[in-house]
Formats: structure tokens, sequence, C-alpha cells
């Protein structure tokens, strides 16, 4: 498994994720799907396996505020994809000059307690309801003067 | 309607703190751990008393008094501005209900969010200046900086009384919080990546309030507008202590060129390194990289978020009130800066694509920035040509070093031109400062702590404070 981690520089609501992203996923992520080929908001990277697409991940930040998400493809889970996405998901953060990320776990999620238990595994804590907080590992610093 | 400010306890404040004994003593409580923060990571150098200016209430017959403080006696208070009683929710899927007393259940999380966010930037600049005083090209600066650090840490308070006031026990850990993170801490560093870095001599100090502090002006702008009534009252109370903030970077760096415009006047050259006064290309650079960074504050072109808080009546726009729309923009749309790619090839360029407005309010915000930041330029531009200098300072383009949003990826020069990674290496040194730029800027820092004196790389003020002299004695240090 090789997976690669690429950038999508005017997201859309494209064929790969209207594929991924069936009613199930997107309660998971608290997602209302625009239409078809429309623009999503955020910043997003793909993540493939070869030709696959193996998960999603976005960024939404503003003010210091820094809210990540991400999706691994039915039938890709518990292959590490998750882990794979977080990690690069911080170093994007921390590229940004962002400090802390967090995720917010949406009630409409089918599996609330085991992602937010997997977050807190990965260094996430609870920092207020539904709101996970963690702080950016990879300090990759905006320099000053 | 306002509530008269009471100054007889240990917090001043117009907020009747007396009748919520719970809260005063919970703020009471606080005060020992802000004050042991100031001690520790406020000003570094020792000084009596300065010159200050300390906020007694918020009513249009005067709102500040000043006076010679010691500076760990300075009274941090809490001052909301006066209540509109017939005040509306004036954006969002709420517009037209009244505003909020409370924080509402399904919106706790966001609201306790915005606020914790706002009130980490305020003492992280405060522990970002802590030693610029040591280097003060006057005391009438060194007074302006101490005026910022106060007021910042009032900032602080104010958004500590929210948290402690409406947002339970969460609330009052993450006001704890506010004083654990610390500016540059590997453990636990300020939220914003840009309040982490220390503030190394005094053009950084100016350029900060003119384009930093500013995107800060912005964010409580927009605050200023949300429809939980306590934290806009506290916002437009900040906004208005803010402008001497922008004041003291604006004209900051109208000194810093006015100077440079009379030493290359009086020794007939541009080449005014070695001659104490900073070259333009150097203020320029030191420009660039600010604003640059600045722009990133406002986060991503579109955000979702940004969208909810908006539908909510979190957070408005700049200026609500005087925009012409329906203030609730599910139906309209905005250009947003995006790559586009480039039809048959690899290439992506600069460009813009369309987006819900909703979607879009970073990008707003950001806009209406820009617009302002012009301004400083103008004026700026405007010091070099009475003084008959040829040059003139610009704003780079948006694309020009950002590591935030669309052209986070890519390299770009000032001028929105698109460049390879190699390219930028081997040019950025004409456009952002270097070490040798750095060093020279950090020679000229020299502390002019005398009276009426001040450092040859920067002209004196043309008014000193509140109705005072340049040589009045704005410190005594200690």
């Amino acid at each position: 498994m090789t997976l690669t981690w690429t950038k999508e520089n005017s997201p859309r609501w494209d064929a790969d994720k209207q594929r991924l992203f069936g009613p199930a996923e997107l309660r998971a992520v608290g997602l209302a799907a625009p239409a078809p080929d429309e623009p999503v908001a955020n910043e997003w990277w793909r993540v493939a396996d070869g030709e696959e697409i193996a998960g999603y991940g976005w960024l939404d930040s503003e003010w210091g505020d820094a809210r990540i998400t991400f999706l691994v493809a039915p039938g890709r889970r518990g292959q590490g994809i998750g882990a794979f996405i977080l990690e690069h998901l911080d170093d994007e953060a921390a590229a940004r000059g962002l400090n802390y990320i967090y995720n917010v776990v949406p009630q409409t999620h089918p599996d609330g307690a085991w992602i937010r238990n997997w977050l807190s595994t990965h260094g996430f804590h609870e920092a207020s309801r539904r709101q996970l907080r963690r702080q950016v590992e990879t300090r990759q610093r905006v320099m000053r003067p | 309607m306002t509530t008269a400010a009471d100054y007889t306890g240990k917090i001043p404040n117009n907020v009747s703190l007396h009748e919520d004994r719970r809260l005063q003593r919970a703020l009471e409580s606080w005060q020992p751990n802000f004050l042991n923060w100031w001690q520790t990571m406020g000003p570094t150098l020792p000084t009596q008393d300065v010159y200050l200016r300390t906020a007694v209430n918020v009513g249009r017959d005067g709102w500040a008094q000043f006076g010679h403080v010691a500076m760990p006696e300075y009274r941090w208070g809490i001052f909301l501005a006066e209540r509109d009683p017939g005040r509306r929710v004036g954006f969002g899927e709420h517009k037209g209900e009244p505003v909020w007393d409370k924080v509402p259940g399904e919106y706790r999380a966001e609201l306790q969010r915005l606020i914790v966010i706002q009130g980490d930037t305020e003492p992280a600049s405060v522990e970002q200046q802590r030693n610029l005083g040591a280097t003060a090209p006057s005391l009438y600066d060194l007074r302006n900086l101490f005026q910022v650090n106060v007021e910042e840490g009032r900032h602080l308070w104010a958004m500590v009384y929210l948290l402690h006031a409406y947002f339970g026990r969460e609330g009052r850990e993450e006001a704890e919080e506010l004083l654990h993170r610390n500016s540059g801490s590997l453990d636990a560093p300020r939220i914003l990546g840009a309040f982490n870095e220390e503030t190394p001599d005094w053009l950084s100090f100016f350029m900060f309030t003119y384009f930093t502090d500013r995107d800060g002006k912005y964010q409580l702008g927009t605050l200023k507008e949300s429809a939980f009534d306590p934290l806009s009252r506290t916002c437009e109370f900040m906004l208005k202590e803010e402008a001497h903030h922008m004041m003291v970077g604006t004209t900051g760096v109208d000194r810093v060129v006015q100077r440079t415009v009379e030493v290359m006047r009086e020794h007939d050259t541009d080449d005014v390194a070695g001659l104490g006064a900073i070259p333009l290309p150097v203020i320029q650079k030191y420009l660039n990289f600010h604003y640059s960074v600045s722009l990133d504050l406002f986060g991503g072109e579109t955000s979702t978020n940004v969208a909810n808080y908006y539908t909510a009546g979190l957070k408005g726009r700049w200026l609500e009130d005087r925009r012409r729309d329906d203030h609730k923009l599910t139906s309209d749309s905005i250009m947003v800066d995006a790559l586009s790619e480039e039809a048959g090839t690899d290439e992506q360029s600069i460009g813009q694509t369309e987006v819900s407005a909703l979607v879009g309010l970073n990008t707003d915000l950001r806009r209406e920035y820009i617009s302002d930041c012009q301004g400083g330029v103008k004026r700026w531009n405007r010091i070099l040509e009475e003084g008959g200098v040829k040059q003139r300072l610009h704003l780079p383009h948006v694309a020009f070093n950002r590591k935030v949003g669309a052209f986070a990826g890519i390299e770009a020069t000032p001028a929105g031109e698109k460049l390879s990674a190699e390219e930028w290496q081997r040019r950025q040194g004409a456009w952002l400062p270097t070490e040798v730029d750095k060093t020279y800027v950090r020679s000229l820092m020299q502390p002019v702590h005398q009276r009426g004196k001040i450092a040859a790389w920067i002209a004196p003020p043309r008014n000193g404070i509140n109705g005072q002299p340049f040589d009045y004695d704005y410190v005594h240090l200690a």
C-alpha cells in the first residue's frame, strides 16, 4: 500500500466524492452534500492508493480556528489510513502557523463513541461538548523577522 | 442604557459585579493569577510609573483618565459598551429577533471557542513585546508600548469576564488556560502561530501594530455584530481602545518613513544604511512580511465554520448594518481567490472562482482589511511625495508569501507573478527581510530613555499624548 497526499486546488463535489460520501458518511462528518460539481468550501486533500481514492481530509481555518475533518473510504478502514490523514493534516496545520487543531464529532455520527475514543488515543482531549482538540505536533513555525 | 462604573471594588467594572457574589469571587480569585502573569510575562524594563490612559467608563462624556501609574497597580477593569435595549439580531437566520443576554445551548461550544481564540491573542502580544522597552527610541514611544500592553491586558480581562460569567466550569478552565499558554512555549504555545515569535525590534512593532493588530480589529468588528449581546458590547468597547493601537502603528511607520526621507535628502542618496536611517527597500520588505502573514490570519478563502457562525448570528461582517443586501446571503455568491488549471497543461494560474457568499466570508473580511491597509500605504507615500522622493511603498499581491489558503502551495512575486520554488529561494531576499536587513535594523535599536530625546532612525511625533508635549516625562524609569 502506497498512499499519496494531494491538495485539491479548486475542490469540487466531483464524481469521486459523490461515490465515497454516502448518507452514512455524510452523517459521520456532518456535511451537507453540495450539488454535483459544485465548489466545496475549505482546503481539501485527497488520499490515493495508486488509482484508488482511499479517503479525504479537509481543514477549515479562520483567525486561529483550525477544524479538521476526514473520511476513510468504506472498505479501507482499519488499515491506518485515518492515522495517515491525521498526521498530514497536522503537518498542514503546522505549515499554516496553526498550533492547535480540533475535530467536532457530530451528533449524527453513527459511531460517535468509537471515533471519540480513536481521537483520544491520537492525542485529542475533550475541549468542550463534542469538540476534541490537540496541540499540533509538527512545529513548522511561521518565521518573523 | 448604561450601568455606572464601580471603582470601589477590587475589579473596576460597569457590569454590577457586586450583585453576583459568586462571579465576583471567581474573578477576584483569577486576579492574582493575572497579576502574577503580568509580573512574569509582562514588560521587563523596570519602571516607577508611566503616563497611562485608564478606562473608567464607557459613556460619550469621557471614558478614560490619564495619569502616572505604577504598571502593576494599573486598574484593569471590565467594561461593556452601553446597552441598546431595542437591539435586534442583524443577520443570519435569527435576523430581526431580540439579541441574546444568555448563551443559547446550541451555540455554546462555538461561542466559547470564538471567545477563547480572541482572548488568547491579547496576552500573547504582551508576551511578544515584553523586551522591547529596553530599546525604545524615546520615552513617548516607550509610553505608547506600555499603553498598548496594559490595554491588551484589559482585553484579556474582557474575554475572561465572558468566560466566567457565561460558560460555567468550562469557561473558568479556559480562563486559566489563557494564562497557562505562553507565546513561544513549546509545551503550550499561543493559538495563532504569528503570536508565538518575539517582536525583535521597533520597526517590527510598528508593522505588527499596523498590520496584525488591524487584523484583530477586523475580527473584533465581526464579533461586535454578534447576537450574543454581552460579546457584542464587550467588543464595541475594545474597539474604542484598539484605535490607539492602530494610531501607534500608523504614526510609527509614518515617522520611520519621514526620517528616512529626511536623511535621503540631507545626504542626497538613497543608500541611508550606515547613515542611521532605515532604507526604503528594508521598510518595504518588513511591510511585505507583516502584511502577508496578517493576510494568512484570516484563514482560508472559504470556510464552512464561518458560514455557520454567520447563519447562527454569532459573527457578522465588518460594518454589517451598512451592507445593502438581505443579511442572510443564502442566495448570494462571491468571487474568491483560487488556483486555476490551465487547459491542456499541468500548470496552475492565479485566478478566482465563484462560491456561495456564506462560505466566502473570510474573503469578504480580508478584502475589507486590504482596503484599509491601502490607506496606510497611501499615507506613507504622501510623506515620500512631499519629501520629494520618487520611490513608493506598495502592498504585495495577495498570492505573495502565503502559507494559508489557495496560494499556500505556490510562490509568487510581490507583483503576483507565479514562480518556481527554486526561483523563490533565489529571489526571496529581495522581497523579505534577510539576516543582513534584520541585523542592521537591530543595530539601530539603541535605547533613548532621556526626556525629549529621540533615536536617529525615527522622526519625533507631531503631537504628544493627551495634549502633552513630546518632551513630557511620560515614563519614570526605576
